[in-house]
């Protein structure tokens, strides 16, 4: 058997301190992803063996960071396919899967890393991501933010899934702006979605850390919860290196 | 570099479905884990580019779970005693969060211990079983119930495993954990993690006054030693020892999180 002897584990997804009401009534407050999601969770005791649970989420207009008090699959590092998420949009296939219909190696194996620090601000093109093969994991990175962001050109996507055929993508954020022309019409909008959902390819966002790993092939993983008809999880991604 | 090339993969998690209310206004129903807990979700639709998401939420009304907000315990989790049991009188002050664990804590070499062989039988005295009927505290001399798991029916687990314990019994005939056997896991075999199928009766005496309830709930999580659970498919795992993940959410002070857990087996020969 394989054996993580000798093997460092690397944390990929964001860290988000959870927003919590105690029991007594005291609020300590949390952190948010790269997004400015929070995670608010409410302590409640459980009359059966008086252990404390956390009930996910607040009441409507309790907390003032986050007015809506409930969540969605989307918050922190998560991971989506089309079912139930972009399959209401025009022009994407018939046949669609959703997260839970893929099979579960899907989610893990041999990824690329692909460092994007010399195209600040410009579009990620083929040039840029010649160290990806067949049936890689993709997992893109850069040291930039905002407007120096480098971005996924959408014919760059469709090359991505249906030129190279890779397994998954996986995008640190801030550093990777991988979505494009989101308010444009359908069937032009939102390329990225589109090229990887389309051809049943996983999107894992926003990760972190990517730049860490020093290692140009590494192994990933991030499966999502098994839930039927959630059509995006949260997830705690890792990559496995040699320690050395 | 790592690889899982090769190795078959065991779906440790029950599959959930959903129970869903639609933008439209329908509902599809759903199932629930193996405690019985449902999966409520609200659909939503993001006007910032007309993508669809789900709430993990009933919306008031919903016929299923009332309640609206659900907790972290729905479908397979795992816990860690601080922010769970770190209120109980007696509880270890040294207990940790989930998030405070080294993430090793939750992957790696487990021993897969299915009990098929500790079949129930007729007890002669109460003291044989840690729970009774209904609302009775304890069992009765003759009546047929769950064997208690001592060491020597765990002779496959090595120091620092991961433990995958099931049992193909139900109810009160599920073998049960004892405190004897827990402590030579803590102690001896210095266990790292514990996922447990819904074959195996753990929970018991949980209302008895502190220090004394929860007894196995206690001692683990008191010892650092997550539990994962409820687990399926352990009994059908082939192999003695498999490669496992069940790695919580990166969600500091969530006393318990959902995961996803999978098992590992490699191919024959290896």
């Amino acid at each position: 058997m394989v054996s993580l002897e000798g093997k460092k584990v690397v944390n990929l997804s964001q860290e988000l301190i959870a927003h919590l009401t105690r029991v007594d009534g005291t609020v300590e407050v949390g952190t948010t992803d790269a997004y400015d999601f929070p995670w608010v969770v409410e302590e409640t005791v459980n009359s059966e063996d008086l252990t404390i649970e956390h009930l996910v989420g607040a009441p409507m207009g309790t907390i003032p960071a986050w007015p809506y008090g409930i969540h969605s699959g989307h918050m922190g590092s998560h991971i989506q396919l089309g079912p139930g998420h972009n399959d209401n949009w025009t022009g994407l296939p018939e046949g669609m899967l959703g997260i839970w219909e893929v099979p579960l190696d899907t989610y893990y194996g041999e990824a690329v890393v692909c460092n994007l620090d010399h195209v600040k601000g410009g579009p990620i093109l083929p040039e840029h991501l010649e160290n990806v093969r067949e049936g890689d994991i993709v997992l893109m990175h850069s040291s930039h933010a905002g407007d120096d962001q480098p971005w996924i050109e959408g014919d760059t996507a469709f090359w991505l899934a249906e030129g190279v055929k890779i397994k998954m993508l996986g995008v640190q954020v801030p550093g990777i702006s991988w979505e494009t022309k989101m308010h444009d019409p359908e069937p032009e909008n939102c390329p990225t979605h589109r090229a990887m959902t389309g051809n049943n390819i996983p999107i894992v966002y926003p990760l972190s850390n990517i730049e860490t790993l020093t290692q140009e092939r590494v192994f990933f993983m991030s499966i999502p919860l098994n839930v039927e008809r959630m059509e995006g999880t949260w997830v705690r991604a890792i990559a496995i290196v040699d320690a050395a | 570099m790592f690889s899982l090339d090769g190795y078959k993969a065991v779906d440790l998690s029950p599959r959930i479905k959903a129970r869903i209310h639609r933008v439209d206004g329908t509902i599809e129903e759903g199932n629930t884990d193996p405690y019985g807990k449902p999966w409520v979700m609200k659909e939503g639709i993001f006007p910032g580019d007309n993508s669809l998401f789900t709430l993990y939420w009933a919306p008031p009304g919903d016929e299923v779970w009332p309640q609206g907000r659900m907790t972290s315990h729905n479908g397979s989790h795992v816990q860690g005693g601080k922010g769970h049991i770190s209120h109980w009188v007696g509880a270890s002050p040294d207990m940790k969060g989930l998030w405070e664990m080294p993430l090793e804590t939750f992957m790696g070499e487990a021993a897969v211990c299915n009990l098929a062989d500790l079949a129930p039988r007729a007890i002669t005295d109460p003291a044989e079983y840690p729970r009774g009927e209904t609302w009775n505290l304890k069992s009765k001399e003759g009546e047929v119930r769950g064997v208690e798991i001592l060491p020597e029916h765990l002779g496959n687990i090595q120091k620092g495993d991961i433990v995958l314990m099931t049992s193909p019994f139900e109810g009160l005939e599920r073998p049960w954990l004892p405190r004897r056997t827990v402590e030579w896991l803590i102690d001896d075999r210095q266990i790292r993690m514990l996922g447990l199928g819904v074959g195996i009766e753990w929970q018991y005496d949980l209302r008895v006054p502190a220090p004394d309830n929860s007894p196995i709930r206690r001692m683990l999580l008191g010892a650092n030693v997550p539990i994962a659970h409820p687990l399926v498919n352990i009994e059908n795992i082939e192999a003695d020892r498999v490669l496992y993940f069940g790695l919580p959410l990166n969600f500091p002070k969530f006393e318990a999180s959902f995961i996803r857990a999978v098992a590992f087996e490699a191919p024959e020969g290896s």
